[in-house]
């Protein structure tokens, strides 16, 4: 297992927002982690990437214990976090954007030879690469910080809400770029997203979080397949 | 006319590095740092001390000097600003006010409320252009200004670390994320903010007199200028300070001596009101 939470208890103040949480996230899966708005999503993810303390629990990547490392450090092991909203530096341009995601690497050579790649995998960005980010539209933005964060070479990407204020064409398209990408790199991928049908359809596996506790979690099909899932998010 | 043209924009050169470090340190930490005039004043006396003492041409201790206070800037925001670093803007206020006072306390002890002047032995030859006299110290102070303001700039755009500074000051959470130490990047940053207030403070000490109390006109005026280029805006400063010089300059010739400070504020002002994000305010930056 690369990315492993156990137990994992989160608040804020005296409001407890995450309790119990275990997951994990291997080498080579797609990972989707589903759940209404104030589940504690974004909290979880925020907590793996060291921008929350959690309360108690435990954090580890391949076997390494992160639980008390500070971003930087994590960043360094191979965690890499995709925010909520993109979170460009809207006002550098977009080629520094990207290149600042390999801010900890210092082999120049390796550095360039990965932005060469970025430019490839999104040649949409790669035209626009001498633009401030903060004038680019929302799909390009999303895969500015897609980009930002795999310049880090990370073992495991955090993505948060991918289809943010996305249309379904653009998130469809971003969903199969972090597939091949994915493949290609042979990392892991943990995906926060509202749209539950085609985060399930595209993951291996997932997980329900409800009020702040893991309510289900299985592969992908068998979640879509599940009545109760079907009711309470798809509606149907 | 011509003449105080030309005096505004040598003046400006100073006014420039006055600003450009005040709204630096505004821009990557939100800190409104009232100490900055008080490391202006700190580094006059080391010029003034160095050259007194050891007869160092200030345009050579400059650099020694920017060094000292980088160091003394870096430390100072490592062991306590940063405690207080996102607090309310109250907090970081009465600590930076708190390094003022000190600094002047200990100033007005050790070396008292005289006036004190560096004068070199080039000081009052000039090149003369048709009827415009441009003192050769004043072409000096413009000079380091210019260089400096450029190198700056060259240092925020073309380097890692000024990227990253650039970066945490637009977004702190994903200046994190892509695994910048930002608690560094705030001690660099005021110890680069330290570093341009003594290239200040030594210009300063080169044409004006030296004294405990000139601390607060400095920290007045880089607050102006750093409000006229557009606070946090560190480039927008450059435009700030000669934007002050000129009407300053100008402000004496149409309304009298008496009304120079005025002309300034007044200035300030109506930026204030009718523009709040500077003459030059960049997109992305400094959006308050």
């Amino acid at each position: 297992m690369t990315l492993v939470v156990k137990d994992l208890n989160v608040a804020y103040g005296d409001t407890q927002v995450l309790w119990d949480i275990n997951i994990s996230v291997a080498k080579g899966e797609v990972i989707a982690l589903v759940g209404s708005n104030g589940a504690g999503k974004t909290t979880l993810l925020r907590t793996i990437s060291g921008l929350n303390r959690p309360k108690s629990g435990q954090i580890s990547i391949n076997g390494q214990d992160l639980t008390q490392a500070t971003p930087a450090q994590r960043v360094r092991l191979g965690v890499a976090h995709v925010p909520e909203g993109r979170q460009l530096f809207a006002g550098l341009g977009v080629r520094e954007n990207i290149l600042i995601g390999a801010y900890l690497r210092t082999a120049g050579q390796e550095v360039r030879r990965d932005l060469d790649f970025m430019f490839e995998t999104f040649p949409e960005v790669a035209a626009r690469r001498n633009q401030q980010a903060g004038t680019l539209s929302g799909g390009e933005q999303q895969m500015v910080a897609l980009a930002r964060g795999l310049m880090s070479r990370p073992q495991v990407l955090l993505i948060d809400e991918l289809s943010l204020g996305l249309a379904p064409v653009v998130v469809e398209k971003l969903f199969n770029l972090i597939r091949n990408v994915q493949k290609e790199l042979g990392i892991g991928v943990l995906v926060v997203e509202q749209d539950v049908e085609m985060a399930f359809e595209m993951a291996d596996r997932g997980y329900i979080l409800d009020t702040g506790m893991i309510v289900k979690e299985g592969r992908g099909e068998e979640l879509l397949g599940d009545d109760a899932i079907r009711k309470a998010y798809l509606g149907i | 006319m011509l003449q105080q043209l030309v005096n505004a924009l040598l003046l400006g050169g100073i006014y420039a590095l006055v600003g450009v470090g005040f709204s630096l340190i505004y821009g990557v930490m939100n800190i409104i740092n009232l100490a900055h005039g008080a490391l202006i004043m700190l580094a006059a006396y080391t010029t003034f001390w160095v050259f007194q003492l050891y007869g160092v041409d200030p345009f050579a201790s400059i650099v020694i000097s920017m060094a000292l206070f980088f160091v003394i800037g870096f430390i100072l925001q490592k062991y306590i600003v940063n405690r207080v670093v996102g607090q309310n803007v109250l907090m970081t206020m009465v600590l930076t006010y708190g390094f003022e006072l000190i600094a002047v306390n200990f100033a007005l002890y050790f070396w008292h409320a005289d006036y004190r002047a560096v004068n070199p032995t080039y000081a009052g030859t000039g090149l003369e252009i048709g009827d415009v006299v441009v003192p050769y110290i004043k072409l000096g102070i413009l000079t380091v200004a210019i260089v400096l303001t450029s190198l700056l700039y060259l240092f925020m755009t073309r380097t890692k670390i000024g990227n990253a500074i650039q970066a945490t000051s637009l977004n702190k959470d994903a200046a994190q994320l892509v695994g910048i130490d930002i608690q560094y990047i705030y001690s660099f940053t005021y110890g680069l903010s330290a570093a341009l207030a003594a290239a200040a403070g030594t210009l300063i000490a080169i044409v004006y007199t030296v004294t405990p109390s000139m601390e607060g006109g400095f920290l007045g005026k880089a607050f102006v200028i750093a409000i006229l280029g557009g606070l946090g805006n560190s480039l927008g400063a450059i435009v700030g300070g000669v934007v002050l010089a000129l009407a300053e300059t100008f402000g004496v010739v149409v309304f009298g001596a008496a009304y120079q400070q005025i002309v300034g504020y007044v200035i300030f002002l109506l930026v204030l009101i009718v523009r709040p994000c500077g003459l030059v305010g960049r997109r992305f930056f400094s959006e308050l």
